[in-house]
């Protein structure tokens, strides 16, 4: 009721006219500054369980913005970090925040589907580039957008090429295991058409529920089968149960799991011997010899005092993505359109020694190895078998 | 569908079970003497499977470790119980609140000490590998290490809570509290022990649970859960309940992920609905929640 009453409207008259004035007076060194600083938004879960996963992811980011001394053609680039906490919603108005208060030019980040779904029909909107980090497959299908690119591989990219990489090695007859969620049942479908039309055979497929406590259930009637390998789609927690339970089941078909299930979080280190003799896929690892991927590892390591793993070359490519567009343009920037165009024909050779490049739908082409691990000095390491390079997202509808 | 699937199945379900007594057994006694729904009795699952990986780094005993666990656990529930729930003694509701912010701290602060990557204790050697029993069936070692365990466990507390003078005064309290404390009985140290003792258990299941099950933020609210529909299928304070529940609950999770692996997600809960339904006081319980 208050806010009816005529001194409470002088007093919020009163309250935005000085706002207003100070913003006037404020302004001419607000455009000063930002002709001097181009501003990026790069949003990361920094708290929370996946606080690990985007520290690291955050940690590649700033690798390569610092080696570039935070400029880029003479202008100062200054990225502002801010936690997403794993939330759509925080997200959302933390990127608001970041375009409509502190004018980022770019926004760039995320490791949440649905977040990244959100933030990209508000970077349409608003036509801001928004350069994301999450695999979802209608980020560069069904929903992309001119404003939204993908830094990392989409959900559907790899399992074609995990397929061949599996028949290469002789694996022909698979039980498909998977997470029943979305994520799961689209790789799990992924690998069995693949398996499929190579002339594989699929034995058997199985979902267990999305953080399944016992998987012992599920491998009673396993041993039996006539299998030349067990797929499994599961990250953290549950990677570690069901490779855990799996061993003291005594089950002995070759184990192969999917993408960054292993070398994501530690959780290869986790599984301590367990992990001997685990296939795996995966978009790079810290054993790669090729310069690129030798120089990161090293720098990453006199930084961080940390070993890098494909979450930092996710943030390793999204600040590269970045920085190369802005160079481009030589650090001006017009407008939302002329950064995307930019960001559309960036070229470099990432970490692995693929050349990143986007595709017509904003996705970039990847690279796949086929790694087993080895359980050697109380350390997890991964052997390189085989690679697979420019990977394309297949068409989708 | 061969004898030995349901071997392996009905051993499997028997281990899960056993694990899920010695997490629910704590809570159901609390409840039984103290009439306290303790929201944090999952944390107390956590903190022995954190703890004992913590321990770990320092010693390398496994035994040692999980003792270690164990003792820290109990340590911390006779904490809790004498300086935060006492302090609302007689009020269900607000006990039950602050347990409930026991359980959002520990969460919080297990999160800022192990951060949110899952981790997996390692299997002790003596207890590695596959055991065959009869009939070639082949089954882990850890696994029926557990069982023998958890039945050891269940017939030294049935014996202890009716032929020890412990156990009669946790079986009186429970009936009434009012009589016991005139009778001379220490009600306060009983009430510490006790929350102590079963939050010790939670502990030890934690350090062994997390040899299979891994541990990961969430996995408190998760474990509490199992735990609580124990308690209420079995009914509360019993010992005997509580144990028949945990077989029962493991046995409709297991079967149902191994037969029917979509109603698996909901099996559990619908034993819930119809103990309810049928006996709202759980299947040995003499006194329903209320």
């Amino acid at each position: 009721m208050s806010a009816f009453l005529p001194g409470s409207i002088n007093r919020r008259t009163c309250i935005s006219a000085i706002g207003g004035g100070l913003l006037l007076l404020n302004a001419p060194g607000r455009l000063a500054a930002q002709e001097q600083t181009i501003k990026i938004g790069a949003l990361y879960p920094l708290s929370g369980p996946s606080a690990a996963i985007g520290n690291e992811n955050m940690r590649g980011f700033q690798y390569v913005m610092d080696l570039a001394g935070n400029r880029v053609a003479g202008k100062k680039i200054e990225t502002l970090f801010v936690d997403d906490q794993n939330s759509p919603t925080v997200a959302l108005n933390e990127a608001r925040r970041l375009v409509e208060t502190e004018k980022v030019v770019a926004l760039t980040g995320n490791l949440n589907s649905p977040i990244a779904l959100a933030i990209s029909a508000y970077a349409l909107r608003m036509k801001i580039p928004y350069v994301a980090g999450p695999i979802a497959t209608d980020l560069t299908g069904s929903k992309r957008n001119a404003f939204t690119f993908r830094a990392s591989n989409a959900a559907n990219q790899l399992e074609g090429p995990y397929a061949l990489l599996l028949k290469r090695r002789g694996f022909k007859r698979g039980i498909l295991m998977g997470s029943d969620y979305v994520a799961g049942h689209e790789v799990v479908d992924g690998i069995a058409d693949a398996l499929k039309s190579s002339g594989g055979t699929v034995v058997k497929e199985v979902f267990p529920r999305l953080g399944e406590s016992d998987y012992a259930p599920y491998f009673a009637d396993l041993a039996s089968q006539k299998a030349d390998f067990v797929f499994g789609f599961f990250f953290g927690g549950d990677t570690l149960r069901f490779v855990r339970q799996y061993r003291a089941a005594g089950l002995t078909f070759p184990l192969t799991m999917t993408a960054a299930a292993l070398s994501e979080g530690g959780v290869a280190q986790q599984l301590g011997q367990d992990v001997e003799g685990l296939y795996s896929q995966e978009t790079w690892v810290n054993v790669l010899t090729d310069p690129i991927s030798k120089a990161f590892v090293d720098g990453f390591q006199a930084k961080f005092h940390d070993m890098p793993g494909p979450l930092a070359v996710l943030g390793y490519h999204e600040a590269t993505i970045i920085l190369e567009s802005l160079r481009a343009l030589k650090g001006n920037v017009p407008d939302g359109v002329a950064l995307a165009k930019a960001i559309q024909n960036v070229h470099f050779k990432s970490p692995g020694g693929q050349d990143f490049r986007f595709e017509p739908n904003h996705n970039p082409l990847f690279s796949a190895w086929l790694v087993q691990w080895h359980w050697k000095d109380g350390k997890a390491t991964p052997t390189v078998l085989d690679t697979i390079r420019n990977i394309k997202q297949p068409d989708t509808p | 569908m061969t004898l030995s699937f349901w071997t392996i199945q009905a051993l499997n379900a028997l281990s899960f079970g056993t694990l899920l007594f010695l997490v629910a057994a704590g809570l159901s006694l609390i409840f039984g003497l103290m009439r306290i729904v303790n929201l944090a009795h999952g944390s107390f699952y956590m903190l022995g499977a954190y703890g004992a990986l913590q321990v770990l780094t320092i010693v390398k005993n496994q035994l040692l470790a999980t003792a270690i666990a164990v003792a820290f656990t109990a340590v911390l529930g006779a904490a809790i119980q004498r300086w935060l729930i006492e302090r609302v003694s007689g009020n269900a509701m607000q006990q039950m609140l602050v347990t409930f912010g026991c359980l959002l701290v520990i969460g919080d602060l297990s999160l800022i000490a192990w951060h949110g990557t899952p981790a997996i204790l390692p299997v002790p050697d003596f207890l590695n590998g596959t055991a065959i029993l009869p009939g070639g069936i082949h089954f882990p070692v850890l696994r029926l290490a557990i069982i023998a365990l958890g039945v050891a466990l269940v017939i030294a507390l049935d014996q202890a809570q009716s032929r020890t003078s412990v156990g009669a005064m946790v079986r009186a309290g429970a009936d009434d509290l009012e009589m016991l404390s005139c009778l001379g009985v220490n009600v306060r140290t009983l009430f510490v022990c006790v929350f102590a003792f079963g939050a010790g258990l939670a502990g030890l299941g934690g350090a062994l649970g997390g040899i299979f099950l891994g541990v990961a933020p969430g996995i408190d609210l998760e474990l509490g859960l199992y735990a609580f529909i124990v308690v209420i299928v079995g009914g509360l304070g019993s010992i005997r309940g509580t144990f028949v529940a945990s077989l029962l609950v493991a046995f409709i999770d297991n079967f149902s992920k191994a037969l029917f692996p979509a109603v698996s997600m909901f099996a559990i809960f619908l034993l819930l609905v119809v103990v309810i339904a049928i006996r709202p006081t759980g299947l040995f319980g003499r006194r329903a929640l209320s």
